[in-house]
């Protein structure tokens, strides 16, 4: 049964001789399904004419809508219990990811992933392994988040091994709540893996407990993921602070900024994030709302004080276009480039090639400033 | 109680002795302090302070002011120091300690 | 290589994914303790200072209030005194890690074994400084040389400090004065240190007024740094420093170009000394600093040693005129930053060093414990031991109290367990110090028994009427100001004297 839960396979869009095809996945957008004997799956346009396929060659068949956007050396997954398809990898992509586990210790108000109880550990782990013996390039980075990709316990030093021997020059960076690293045996089992390049990105959002605690939804939430991060320093591990702009975060930003400075000075970067407007940010979007426009100052203020004392800075998520222009420096081009778009306003845009853009659920929701800039003169 | 002294005073339940003199220690510059306790079984205590030089003598108007301000500053600084000498000691003991305050290295 | 996940998880994590509100996260309220903390009132505000340095700027009376209990936890300002450790909302656990950690980043400097070490070459000098602190010999008595047996002997007692990184600095008099000397304590000093694989640094502190090509070659070969002094534009320099010919500003200028070029932009630094006459002028010496293409600048105070007290009438000790100059000067230097040439004062970054960051800092006149004896040691020529460069100048003056011994007949030990160091012991740490003790600008002050001794007449001095004192509370309040109530581009240029160095940005910089 394990076989079939889910097919993971490299696609191909050209035909391959019978003793290549083992991992790949076939796709067409007609129908010759004569020869397909030994691909592990076989991907077809939903709107084409099924012909039957010879009782000998039972290769799964899946029928999705825009097989078109598949290319060649992606590496898929394909269930066939739901005949759902899902690009797991894109070798052309800057900013591929590996989905450790949907399920959270925390309970973030605007969490973009909503967790889920369902232990899929061990399925996940399986995935991402699979995924990692099909990698034929070198990407410069693999991002590992979820859900809490610490809860995968012995199967996140799995992973980080696989990756340190297979592609030993990619960076990793792992989105994590760090509250397991209060564990210090922890700690040290993944230090232990000793792989030359992992950063901890890890949320912090206000330097006292109270606030950080209401927004992920935990009490004691705070004192963990300090003592996590601290623990992470210990055992030299490089650390990266990440905050989400977000009403209740952007009261006391700069003294969170100042908090950083002070207490965690070991961090070799920040990141400022404008909120996405999906998942728990929907339902809580009326107290998480603030406009971009409102808080330039507070975002000002922090970003400087950082930046002053010596820390990276940088800007997520948020269009020049709402940005206080002595903020450009720290804006980064930060939406995945298989997830941005842009507003149709855009295009007249004399910065939009240096923009962000948007995620495409964040379109229904503009600044009061968003729009156009004539020029930078 | 001789000429020319501002006489402050103060109830021993309340201000320490200690206090007193923390804060005296700043006007000696200026002033010659007298401590004068009323009694054995009076609480209050009463600080005579003396111009000594051309600066003070024009002070003598504020200077009470001043003087308790300072008192009461000294000790609010005792009170602090009380309520925090053992974790003042195990913050010190933490960060002088071998091991386990972001050493380097494995543990 | 599959591993199955071993930990056992508590499932679910949220039974449901009902929000629970703020009010069901809240502080704990009248419950908090205290922190060790210090305050100081000034007209208008207070300022409270944590165990680790970290400072608060409040409303009068803020302290008191938060004695009583009378914060109220909902506020700003209750959250403000739990993010920066004043109080404890009741969670003491992380408070006390967070401290002891800062504790021990701010103290790590200040506990490191004697790394500077200061070598007195010769009391010779072709200068008559109105403020010099040595005793000044004609240029042709080498019976205030040191030896190189002397030499050698205090390179055994240096090389016994167990410091990681030595800085030795060669002084005088006027060190160029014997140039073989100095070849000579560079060139042992690098092969003994090597064994031990220990890093070093030279300098040398001369008037550049005998700046021979020779000595350049050596300077440049063992990359010596340079440190001069420059007063300020001639007619300053040449009255504070008077040689035969008039003619030390042109010297030392020359010097400091010649530095600049066969030696590099860096290696050269200078410093100037206050006199009656400077404190007229502070704008004037800042401006000459940059026609001389410095970065750097010291603003110096007289020190009360040496001829200092002597020439007294000539020179004179003085408090506030200082104050008002050193603030004129610093606004002048920042003035210049503004305009967009790199200059910094290196007594406004030693205590910005210390108010506005993690860390500590080596300098040693700005230490608890002292850095008399026990972050510096000063070898005379003649071999004699002292604490400090002011206890030596004080021999100079006929008062050996602070020898500590002789090169000769004593190890690094025995120096250190002289009775005169034991005593200096009891004075060195300004947490125990009256008036010290329950100030809030302890952390960055420090403790200088030796000025105690030298002004005041006794080691542990009076802090009412204590120089050293009444200087350092009015610059860091000084700089507390600015740093608050400048602005974003003071803020940057004060920030960038600390952290010189921009940090390296992602290549995806957005381009405007």
């Amino acid at each position: 049964m394990g076989a079939l839960a889910e097919i993971v396979g490299t696609a191909t869009w050209e035909a391959l001789p019978p003793s290549k095809r083992p991992g790949h996945i076939l796709l067409t957008s007609t129908m010759g399904m004569s020869d397909c004997a030994g691909y592990a799956a076989v991907v077809a346009d939903a709107g084409t004419v099924h012909h039957p396929v010879g009782s000998d060659a039972p290769v799964p068949l899946f029928q999705i809508d825009g097989v078109r956007e598949l290319r060649d050396g992606h590496i898929l997954a394909a269930t066939p219990r739901t005949g759902v398809v899902r690009v797991l990898y894109r070798p052309e992509s800057r900013h591929n990811v590996l989905f450790a586990t949907e399920m959270c210790n925390s309970n973030c108000l605007m969490c973009s992933q909503p967790p889920k109880n369902h232990d899929d550990r061990e399925a996940l782990l399986e995935r991402n392994l699979a995924v990692l013996r099909l990698i034929q390039d070198h990407p410069p980075q693999l991002t590992i988040t979820g859900g809490e990709p610490t809860l995968l316990d012995d199967g996140l030093t799995s992973l980080l091994s696989v990756i340190r021997d297979r592609l030993p020059n990619t960076h990793v960076h792992v989105l994590t709540n760090g509250r397991r690293f209060a564990e210090r045996h922890f700690v040290q089992q993944v230090a232990g893996v000793r792989h030359p390049d992992v950063t901890w990105a890890v949320p912090l959002y206000a330097d006292v407990p109270w606030i950080h605690d209401h927004v992920v939804q935990s009490d004691g939430a705070f004192a963990e993921t300090l003592r996590g991060l601290h623990n992470l320093a210990l055992w030299k591990q490089r650390v990266e602070i990440r905050a989400v702009l977000q009403a209740h975060t952007i009261k006391r930003l700069s003294k969170l900024a100042e908090f950083v400075q002070r207490n965690l000075t070991f961090a070799e970067h920040v990141a400022f994030m404008g909120l996405e407007h999906t998942g728990f940010a929907v339902g809580n979007l009326p107290e998480l709302w603030s406009d971009p426009a409102d808080y330039q100052r507070e975002l000002q203020q922090a970003a400087t004080l950082l930046a002053n004392a010596g820390m990276s800075v940088s800007i997520y998520n948020l269009q020049l276009c709402v940005l206080d222009r002595s903020l450009w420096p720290f804006a980064r081009r930060s939406i995945s480039d298989w997830k941005n778009v842009y507003d149709s306003a855009c295009s007249n845009c004399a910065v939009v090639s240096n923009c962000c853009g948007f995620f495409e659920w964040n379109l229904k929701k503009h600044s009061r400033v968003f729009g156009p800039i004539a020029s930078t003169a | 109680m001789e000429s020319n002294g501002t006489v402050v005073s103060f109830d021993r339940s309340q201000f320490s002795q200690d206090a007193l003199q923390r804060a005296a220690y700043w006007f000696t510059t200026d002033w010659d302090i007298e401590f004068v306790p009323l009694s054995d079984e009076s609480p209050i205590t009463n600080v005579v302070l003396r111009a000594r030089n051309d600066r003070s003598s024009r002070m003598t108007g504020e200077i009470a002011v001043e003087f308790r301000q300072a008192v009461l500053d000294a000790q609010i600084r005792l009170q602090i120091g009380r309520e925090t000498s053992g974790v003042r000691e195990l913050i010190l003991a933490k960060a002088f300690a071998e091991a386990g305050v972001l050493e380097p290295g494995e543990q | 290589m599959s591993a199955v996940p071993t930990r056992p998880l508590t499932l679910p994590f949220f039974r449901d994914r009902h929000f629970r509100d703020r009010g069901e996260f809240h502080p704990a309220g009248s419950g908090y303790s205290l922190l060790p903390f210090r305050f100081l009132r000034s007209d208008d505000r207070e300022c409270l200072v944590n165990e680790c340095g970290e400072y608060l700027l409040v409303p009068l009376g803020t302290a008191a209030r938060i004695v009583h209990r009378q914060i109220d936890c909902e506020s700003g300002l209750y959250a403000d005194l739990c993010a920066k450790q004043f109080i404890s909302d009741g969670r003491y656990k992380t408070d006390i890690d967070l401290l002891a950690t800062k504790v021990r980043s701010k103290r790590r400097a200040a506990l490191r074994p004697t790394q500077l070490h200061i070598f007195v070459l010769t009391l010779r000098c072709d200068h008559s400084c109105h403020y010099c602190q040595v005793s000044r010999q004609s240029t042709a008595s080498h019976e205030f040389d040191m030896d190189e047996q002397t030499a050698n002997r205090a390179i055994d007692v240096m090389l016994e400090s167990p410091a990681q990184h030595l800085t030795v600095e060669l002084q005088g008099g006027e060190p160029t004065l014997v140039p073989q000397r100095i070849e000579q304590i560079i060139t042992a000093v690098k092969e003994r240190a090597s064994v031990s694989g220990r890093s070093l640094s030279f300098v040398v502190t001369t008037n550049l007024a005998n700046l021979t090509p020779d000595l350049l070659t050596l300077f440049r070969n063992e990359s010596v740094h340079v440190s001069t002094s420059l007063d300020g534009p001639a007619f300053i320099h040449n009255a504070n420093r008077p040689r035969p010919g008039a003619n030390s500003h042109d010297l030392a200028c020359e010097g400091i170009n010649r530095c600049i070029a066969e030696l590099g932009p860096g290696s050269v630094s200078a410093l100037m000394t206050t006199t009656q006459l400077s404190l007229r002028h502070p704008v004037e010496i800042v401006n000459e600093y940059v026609r001389r293409s410095l970065h750097t600048i010291f603003l110096r105070p007289l020190s009360p040693y040496g001829f200092a007290t002597k020439t007294a009438a000539r020179t004179g000790y003085f408090g506030t005129q200082y104050l008002a100059f050193f603030k004129a000067a610093l606004d002048r230097i920042i003035d210049v930053n503004l305009s967009g040439y790199s200059l910094t004062e290196i007594y406004s970054r030693i205590l910005l060093t210390k108010l506005l960051t993690p860390v500590g800092t080596g300098y040693v006149d700005l230490q608890s414990p002292a850095g008399a004896g026990f972050g510096v040691l000063v070898y005379n020529y003649d071999g004699d031991v002292y604490l400090s460069d002011e206890g030596r100048m004080l021999a100079e003056m006929g008062d050996k109290t602070m020898r500590i011994g002789n090169v000769r007949d004593h190890s690094r030990r025995d120096l250190l367990r002289s009775s005169r160091f034991s005593e200096m012991v009891e004075a060195w740490c300004n947490e125990s110090l009256p008036g010290c003790s329950d100030c809030a600008f302890q952390l960055y002050c420090g403790a200088d028994p030796v000025f105690n001794y030298a002004t005041q007449g006794d080691i542990v001095g009076h802090r009412p009427t204590n120089e050293f004192c009444k200087r350092n509370m009015a610059i860091i309040s000084h700089l507390l100001n600015l740093i608050e109530t400048g602005g974003d581009d003071v803020r940057r240029i004060l920030w960038s004297w600390v952290v010189p160095k921009a940090p390296a940005h992602d290549p995806e910089l957005v381009q405007t």
